[in-house]
């Protein structure tokens, strides 16, 4: 058995099955938890007053999306019936290679469904925040922005400039004044965070 | 080079190389060989000397399964491995069974299902041979997927035993192996599983036990080594992080 | 992936003569060269500059010299990219993704040819239009960035450099005692006495053996051992391979939108000018590691540990 705080590795015995439930960097085998990456090992107390056991390792694991993460993407293509999209964050992470998306038609807003346009929601080049619904086929993640504050975060105008939003559907650019629709995430209330999220 | 018993092992119990019949050549390693790599170790065992890198998990580019990882093993054999020179070090029979057999074992060890959808691919180097490399390519990959943070239930250790003229030598290098047959096993120390067998020609099969059991042994010895490798390096990166005080 | 914006700051850091790691647009980085890392092979050499790494093995085999040169042995070499085989993160180098290896090979084989080295491959020869030395040369691209042409030959270089080919004389048919007898590989009806003590191995003499230095034109500037990120905001660039005498020896040149002729001939200009220099460091370096081989050798124990495992 491991002291919590301590540096465990694979397949070392973290506790007894009735004690833990296994965590993020562990599993259950047989009546026992063990670890499955090299870390440090916590415990941590969960609401149903279970112990929670997990290891924590230092380096940065390349981060798989799963469903229902916040994910920040950049449109790549669009049709009449959904946006292509390359998933690049993940919530705050960065993710070092790019992942797929689809965006159909259905999940751009929740309502007027059979109204949505999506050139009058997305365009190529624009960075949108999305919510994951499910994994999708081999091809693509499926990705949903049903919700008031998901959407474009950023687009360029046919100018080139940064348009800055006006409502949820519209965006405005700064140099000729010229608005442009698209699925407008809602700014967060309150102290203004930098970065995208 | 025919070897013959009476060369293999002295009167004193001496090997051609001063080790005894149970000593296991040393093993040296070195997690992290390779910076730009998701993981990567350098493993070498005597004179076989092995590198082997893991990128990953990724998005997977092929249609396939996609509830659980798609593991994908590449090995290559530098042409200077041996002192002559020999070409072909990726296609030819011998590495194409040695990736698969490779793969097959970590399949099952590694735990895929956590990684739904994507792909991991493990790359190694094998720089020189002198016997033992299949046992130096399985602990490298383990240790390069524990260090890429690939969850795994156990460490996967291997080691080899021959049989020459009756007498079992632990670790045999080249010239022990073309004396004698070989067994390698590749073994999950804290589970006392093992995961693959592989035998190179003939054993009296009164004395597979024993011969079973020296490999375990070696396996063993091979696990504490990398243990506490991973340990040490694991301690100075967290430490270096803050996120340990040992 | 570069974004507009950082290769705007490389551009405009390389016309202010600072790059992105401090360096001044001539300056080379810091090079790590180990030799003798593979005692099984002939002769070994590992080269580290930045991110970059390669990996290289000499093995030495008897062959028949070729009828046109009877007199000299003989330097064949390939290259890999390893250990994952995707060649294709192989910077463009005006080839498509599988022949860019070709390319690094055809470019450095001329490094080895008989008309740049004519005295170092004629003491590879054994006798004369019979029996030759034939030194393989094998160079594994661990990592790249940038310049590969650059590391490579200077690995090359420095393996060949600790390459130390078996003093070999000719035996009769039935000569019994005195120096090892081994049938020759591959051709060869003589007998012949291979010495494999160490004392009496011939070095392989590099001395004359062209470098390759290549340029980068970034921003109409020639920048010299340019990280794969330069490159990558680089329009064109030019490697020589120059020989110690300052005689080009190979010119590979291109990418982007092509170098206009006077850039070219100013970046001939200031590559000759780099020559001397880049000699004179590799031979220092070179000598350096095969001390440090040496002095890891005597006395037997460890050290500091070499190679990867340092």
């Amino acid at each position: 058995m491991a002291a919590p705080g301590s540096l465990v590795v694979p397949g070392q015995c973290l506790g007894e099955a009735h004690e833990l439930v296994a965590g993020d960097g562990a599993y259950l085998w047989g009546s026992h938890v063990r670890a499955s990456v090299v870390g440090v090992f916590h415990v941590s107390r969960e609401a149903d007053g279970s112990s929670r056991a997990s290891v924590a390792y230092s380096k940065h694991v390349t981060m798989v999306p799963s469903i229902g993460d916040q994910v920040t993407c950049r449109v790549t293509r669009i049709t009449s019936r959904m946006a292509t999209v390359d998933i690049i964050c993940i919530g705050r992470e960065v993710l070092s290679e790019s992942c797929t998306g689809l965006i159909r038609r259905e999940d751009v807003r929740n309502f007027e469904l059979d109204k949505v346009e999506i050139y009058l929601s997305f365009r190529p080049g624009d960075i949108v925040l999305a919510r994951v619904i499910s994994l999708g086929d081999a091809r693509a993640y499926l990705l949903t922005t049903a919700d008031p504050s998901l959407g474009v975060v950023s687009a360029t105008s046919a100018e080139g400039a940064s348009m800055v939003p006006i409502s949820w559907n519209e965006m405005e650019c700064p140099v000729t004044q010229q608005r442009e629709f698209r699925k407008v995430a809602k700014p967060p209330n309150g102290k203004q965070e930098n970065g995208l999220a | 080079m025919a070897v013959r018993h009476s060369e293999v092992l002295s009167p004193e119990g001496f090997r051609v190389d001063g080790r005894r019949a149970n000593e296991a050549r040393r093993l040296r390693l070195r997690l992290g060989a390779s910076p730009g790599a998701d993981g990567s170790a350098y493993v070498e065992l005597g004179n076989t000397k092995v590198l082997a890198t893991v990128s990953g998990p990724h998005e997977s580019i092929r249609k396939g399964a996609h509830d659980a990882a798609a593991l994908h093993v590449e090995l290559t054999t530098l042409p200077f491995a041996s002192g002559v020179y020999r070409a072909h070090g990726r296609s030819d029979r011998a590495s194409q069974e040695l990736c698969a057999a490779v793969r097959k074992s970590f399949e099952a060890v590694v735990q895929l299902h956590l990684y739904a959808r994507t792909q991991i691919d493990v790359a190694v180097c094998v720089m020189q041979t002198d016997g033992g490399v299949r046992s130096a390519v399985v602990n490298a990959v383990t240790l390069a997927l524990v260090d890429a943070g690939v969850a795994m239930e156990d460490f996967l250790c291997a080691c080899s035993v021959g049989a020459v003229g009756g007498v079992l030598l632990l670790d045999p290098n080249a010239q022990e192996d073309q004396a004698g047959s070989e067994l390698s096993i590749a073994y999950l120390p804290r589970s006392e599983r093992i995961s693959a067998v592989q035998l190179e020609s003939k054993l009296p099969a009164s004395s597979l036990d024993e011969v079973m059991n020296v490999a375990i042994e070696g396996c063993k010895q091979m696990f504490d080594i990398m243990r506490g490798a991973v340990q040490i390096r694991t301690q100075e990166l967290l430490h270096s992080r803050g996120m340990f005080n040992a | 992936m570069a974004s507009a914006a950082e290769q705007r700051y490389t551009l405009h850091g390389v016309a202010a003569d600072l790059r992105d790691d401090g360096r001044a647009r001539l300056d080379f980085r810091p090079l790590s060269l180990e030799v003798h890392l593979f005692p099984q092979a002939s002769g070994s050499a590992r080269a580290v500059a930045g991110a970059a790494e390669v990996l290289v093995g000499v093995t030495a085999e008897l062959a028949a010299p070729p009828a046109d040169a009877p007199d000299m042995g003989q330097v064949l070499l390939s290259i890999d990219c390893g250990p994952a085989a995707s060649a294709a993160r192989l910077p463009e180098y005006a080839a498509a993704a599988d022949e860019r290896l070709l390319w690094l090979e055809e470019a450095l084989r001329a490094l080895f040819s008989r008309e740049s080295i004519p005295e170092a491959l004629r003491t590879l020869c054994i006798a004369r239009g019979t029996q030759c030395w034939v030194l393989r040369v094998h160079a594994q691209l661990l990592r790249l960035d940038g310049c590969p042409l650059d590391l490579i030959s200077l690995a090359a270089a420095a393996a060949l450099a600790a390459t130390r080919v078996p003093r070999v004389s000719g035996g009769g048919a039935d000569e019994l005692g005195g120096g090892k007898r081994q049938r020759a590989a591959g051709g060869g009806k003589q007998d012949l006495d291979l010495d494999e003590s160490l004392d009496e191995s011939v070095p392989f003499d590099c001395s004359t053996l062209p470098l390759y230095v290549t340029l980068a034109n970034i921003g109409g500037y020639a920048v010299a051992d340019a990280t794969a990120h330069e490159r990558r905001a680089a329009g064109s660039t030019l490697s020589l391979a120059l020989s110690p005498a300052g005689r080009v020896c190979a010119l590979r040149g291109g990418g982007g939108f092509g170098l206009h002729l006077q850039l070219a001939g100013e970046m001939m200009q200031l590559a000759s000018q780099l020559c001397a220099q880049l000699h004179a460091d590799a031979k220092d370096a070179i000598a350096q590691a095969l001390a440090d081989a040496e002095g890891r050798r005597w006395p037997a124990g460890e050290g500091t540990a070499p190679g990867f495992l340092a």
